[in-house]
C-alpha cells in the first residue's frame, strides 16, 4: 500500500503524466492502473506556446517539434511534483518498432533535463508478452507493497493492454466526432497519433477543417494493420518496420480506395525521419488520383500561411469535386 | 553474358567489395569516385529529409547504372530500427520511378544473401562461395590495417603526405592481389612499409576518438577529407567502428557473446547502460558507450558525427553533453548534411582541437576548471 514503511516507495501520492508523444500511442488507461496501486494521476496541461518555450531551452535543436513540446510538458509537471511517469514504448506489435526518439524517450528526458527527476518508467513491447508483463510487475512492485494491489494492477494491464484502435465499419467512420454535417465533403487527415490529437501540434488544422464544413477522417480511425487484414499491400511495397509507418501507409491506402474521401492531408514534422521515407512511397500514387496536401510543420510555422494553404487546398478540392463549381 | 553489378562507394572500401563481387562471378562496374555530381543526383532524387548517407549512396548507384550496371549491391537488411532497414525498398522505388530498371542484391551476413546470389549466379558452388568470403574477409582486415596505420602515423610524419602516399600505393597493391598466400605476405609488407616512414616522436599530438553514424565515419567525401585535415594538424584519430565489426555485429551469435562475455562491445554496452538502456537503432547506443571507452583509454576528446535527421544519433547527440560532464571528456557533436560548408566545418574542428591542445599542453591555473562543451547547431 506504500504506507511509508519502505523508503524506496515514492513519497508522493501523485504521479505526473506528460501529455505528449507516448501518451497518445495507446488507449491503455494508466490512470486506472495507478489508481489500483493507490496513486493519483496528474496530467500536464494542454500544450501551448509557453509549453513549447519552456521545453525548448533544454532540447537539442535538431529534435522534432513534438519532442520539444514534450519537454515542456515534463517541465510543467516538475514544477509541482517530481514523480513523472514516462512509458517506454518500443513496439506495438511483433516485428515492428516505434520511432527511436519515442523508444529512448525516458532516457532522453532523464539525461538532458538538469533538474532532478524521479522517473518511473516501464519498457513496453507489445510483441513480447512475457517480457512486458515482467516489466509491469516490476513497476507495480516498486510502487506498492500490497500483493493484492500488485496482482490486480498486473491483471488490469493484461486485460486491457490490447485496447488498440479497432477497425470500425465504414459507415461509422463518418459519424463520430464530426460536429458539422459535412455538406462539403470529407477530408482524410493522415499523421502520427500525437499530431492528430494535440491541437497545438497540428496548429488546429482539424478544427479549422470542421469549421469550414468538412467531415474529417483521421488515420487514427484505421486499424493498426494486423496480419489478417485484407490490405497488406502498402502500395505494393514491403511492410515498413515502424508502427507509425505501417499505420500511415495503411491509412493512406484505405483513404485512397475510399470513394467518400475527396482529399487527403498529410501532417508531418520537420526532421521526422520515418515520414521522410514513408511520404515518398505514397505521395506519387495519391497525387495522381486525389487532391493531396503534404504539410511539414515546425515551431516556425505561421498560422496565417498555413490557413491560406488549407483554404487553397479545400477550394481546389471542391472545384475538382464538380458539385460546387461556384464555390471558392 | 555476365551480370554487371555496381555498389555505392563507402570511403575506399570499394577495393574490397570489387574483389568480392568479381570472385562471385559478377562483372563489376565501379561508379566514378563520389563527387559533387553524385551528391547532386542523390539530392535530386531522394526525399528532401532523407539522411546524407542515403543521398550519397543513391547518387553512387545512379552513376553506376549510367555506366551500364544491371544489378546494384547494397549493405542492409530488413530488420533494425533505423532507416537503413528500409533503404533497399526506397532504392527500388526511386530507381524504378526514374526509369532505371535494376535488381537489388542485399549484401549481408544472412542466408538470404546466398539465396539472392544464387538467383543471379546459378553456377556458383557453395565451396567457391566460402572461399571467396574467406579471401574477402582477409582483404577487409588488411584494408582496415592500412587505414588504421595511416591514421596513427600521419600526425607524426616528418614529410607531410608520406602516409597518404604509402596508403594509396598499398591500396593499389591490395586491389591487385587475389591470392590468399600473397595476402598473408602483404600484411608483413604493410607493417614494414609504414614502419619505414620517418617520424618525429617528440611532436605534441592529441588523441581523438571518432564516434557516430557508420557511413560518415568511413566516407571521406561527406566529411570533407577530415581524416587528412586533422592528421596534418597533429591529431591522432581512432574510429570506433569499421566494416568488419559492422558485419560481425549483425550476427546473432556475436550479440549473444557480447551479452555474457567481457568483449569490447560488452564493455561499451555496460557504459552506455546508464544513459541508454536498450538498442535504439543505428549506432546510438554504441556512440555513448564508445565515447566513455575512449575516455577510459586515455583519449583527449571525442568527435561525434551524424547526418541531419538521423533519428538514433539525434538522441545520442542530445545525451552526449551529459556524458561529457559526467566523464570529463570534451565531446563535439557535429551534424552533417549536404549544405555543410567545408570552411565552417573545419573551423569548428580546429577550434575544438585547439581547445583540447591548450588544455593538455598548457594546464590552466585553476585546476578545478571543468571544460564543458555545449554544442548547438
Amino acid at each position: 500500500m506504500g504506507n511509508g514503511k519502505n523508503k524506496e516507495l515514492p513519497t508522493s501520492k501523485i504521479i505526473g503524466i506528460p501529455r505528449g508523444l507516448s501518451y497518445y500511442l495507446d488507449n491503455f488507461s494508466w490512470e486506472s492502473f495507478f489508481h489500483i496501486l493507490g496513486y493519483e494521476v496528474e496530467y500536464s496541461e494542454d500544450s501551448s506556446v509557453e509549453t513549447f518555450e519552456t521545453g525548448n531551452q533544454f532540447v537539442g535543436s535538431d529534435q522534432c517539434f513534438p519532442v520539444k513540446v514534450y519537454y515542456g510538458h515534463v517541465l510543467s509537471l516538475l514544477k509541482k511534483n517530481n514523480y513523472i511517469f514516462i512509458p517506454q514504448y518500443t513496439s506495438m506489435e511483433e516485428g515492428t518498432y516505434c520511432c527511436p526518439k519515442v523508444i529512448a524517450l525516458p532516457q532522453l528526458i532523464k539525461n538532458t533535463i538538469p533538474q532532478e527527476i524521479n522517473l518511473l518508467t516501464v519498457e513496453i513491447d507489445l510483441g513480447r508478452e512475457k517480457f512486458t508483463r515482467k516489466n509491469i510487475r516490476r513497476l507495480a512492485m516498486s510502487l506498492s507493497q500490497n500483493p493484492l494491489r500488485i496482482f490486480a494492477a498486473v491483471n488490469y494491464f493484461d486485460k486491457n493492454r490490447k485496447r488498440l484502435p479497432e477497425e470500425i465499419s465504414s459507415a461509422e467512420k463518418f459519424m463520430g466526432e464530426c460536429q458539422s454535417n459535412g455538406k462539403k465533403g470529407s477530408i482524410g487527415v493522415i499523421g502520427h497519433p500525437y499530431a492528430l490529437q494535440d491541437p497545438f501540434l497540428n496548429m488546429g488544422i482539424l478544427n479549422r477543417l470542421k469549421e469550414f464544413g468538412f467531415d474529417v477522417v483521421t488515420s487514427a480511425r484505421y486499424q493498426r494493420s494486423y496480419e489478417q487484414t485484407d490490405c497488406p499491400v502498402y502500395f505494393s511495397r514491403r511492410k515498413p518496420h515502424w508502427d507509425f509507418g505501417r499505420n500511415i501507409l495503411y491509412a493512406a491506402e484505405s483513404m485512397l480506395k475510399d470513394e467518400k474521401i475527396q482529399g487527403i492531408i498529410f501532417i508531418t514534422y520537420f526532421g521526422c525521419g520515418i515520414d521522410a521515407f514513408i511520404e515518398e512511397i505514397f505521395n506519387d500514387s495519391i497525387c495522381g488520383q486525389k487532391p493531396y496536401l503534404g504539410l511539414t510543420l515546425d515551431e516556425h510555422s505561421g498560422e496565417a500561411g498555413l490557413m491560406t494553404r488549407i483554404e487553397a487546398f479545400t477550394d481546389m478540392m471542391i472545384r475538382k469535386g464538380g458539385e460546387n463549381r461556384d464555390a471558392g | 553474358m555476365p551480370v554487371k553489378i555496381t555498389f555505392p562507394h563507402a570511403g575506399e572500401y570499394y577495393v574490397v567489395f570489387k574483389d568480392l563481387m568479381t570472385n562471385l562471378g559478377f562483372e563489376v562496374v565501379v561508379p566514378p569516385p563520389t563527387s559533387q555530381r553524385t551528391l547532386d543526383l542523390g539530392v535530386k532524387y531522394a526525399p528532401a529529409q532523407a539522411c546524407l548517407p542515403f543521398k550519397i549512396t543513391l547518387g553512387n548507384l545512379i552513376e553506376g547504372i549510367e555506366k551500364g550496371a544491371d544489378v546494384v549491391g547494397m549493405i542492409g537488411g530488413k530488420t533494425g530500427i533505423c532507416r537503413l532497414a528500409y533503404y533497399s525498398e526506397m532504392y527500388q522505388k526511386i530507381l524504378a520511378d526514374n526509369g532505371y530498371s535494376v535488381d537489388l542484391l542485399a549484401v549481408k551476413v544472412k542466408k538470404e544473401f546466398w539465396d539472392n546470389l544464387k538467383k543471379h549466379q546459378p553456377e556458383l558452388t557453395f565451396r567457391q562461395f566460402i572461399k571467396t568470403i574467406r579471401s574477402f574477409w582477409r582483404k577487409l582486415i588488411l584494408f582496415e590495417l592500412i587505414r588504421e596505420k595511416s591514421l596513427e602515423l600521419r600526425p607524426y610524419e616528418v614529410k607531410k603526405g608520406d602516409c597518404t602516399r604509402i596508403k594509396r600505393s598499398f591500396l593499389q597493391e591490395l586491389e591487385q592481389t587475389t591470392d590468399l598466400s600473397a595476402l598473408k605476405a602483404l600484411r608483413h609488407k604493410i607493417i614494414k612499409g609504414f614502419a619505414s616512414i620517418p617520424i618525429d616522436e617528440n611532436r605534441k599530438v592529441i588523441k581523438i576518438g571518432l564516434v557516430g553514424e557508420f557511413f560518415l565515419l568511413i566516407d571521406q567525401f561527406s566529411t570533407m577529407n577530415m581524416e587528412e585535415f586533422l592528421g596534418n594538424n597533429g591529431i591522432l584519430l581512432k574510429y570506433s567502428l569499421s566494416f568488419s565489426e559492422f558485419f560481425i555485429g549483425s550476427l546473432k551469435q556475436k550479440r549473444f557473446l557480447d551479452k555474457y562475455l567481457p568483449t569490447h562491445n560488452h564493455k561499451v554496452y555496460q557504459f552506455a547502460k546508464e544513459y541508454i538502456t536498450r538498442p535504439i537503432g543505428g549506432h546510438g547506443r554504441e556512440t555513448i558507450g564508445e565515447a566513455v571507452v575512449f575516455r577510459q583509454k586515455g583519449y583527449d576528446g571525442v568527435i561525434h558525427l551524424y547526418p541531419f535527421s538521423c533519428m538514433p544519433e539525434v538522441v545520442a547527440g542530445s545525451i552526449t553533453s551529459k556524458v561529457s560532464v559526467d566523464w570529463q571528456i570534451p565531446i563535439l557533436s557535429i551534424c552533417m548534411d549536404e549544405h555543410t560548408g567545408q570552411a565552417g566545418f573545419q573551423t569548428r574542428l580546429e577550434a575544438f582541437t585547439d581547445m583540447i591542445k591548450r588544455k593538455k599542453f598548457m594546464p590552466p591555473q585553476n585546476e578545478n576548471d571543468i571544460v564543458h562543451l555545449e554544442v548547438s547547431q
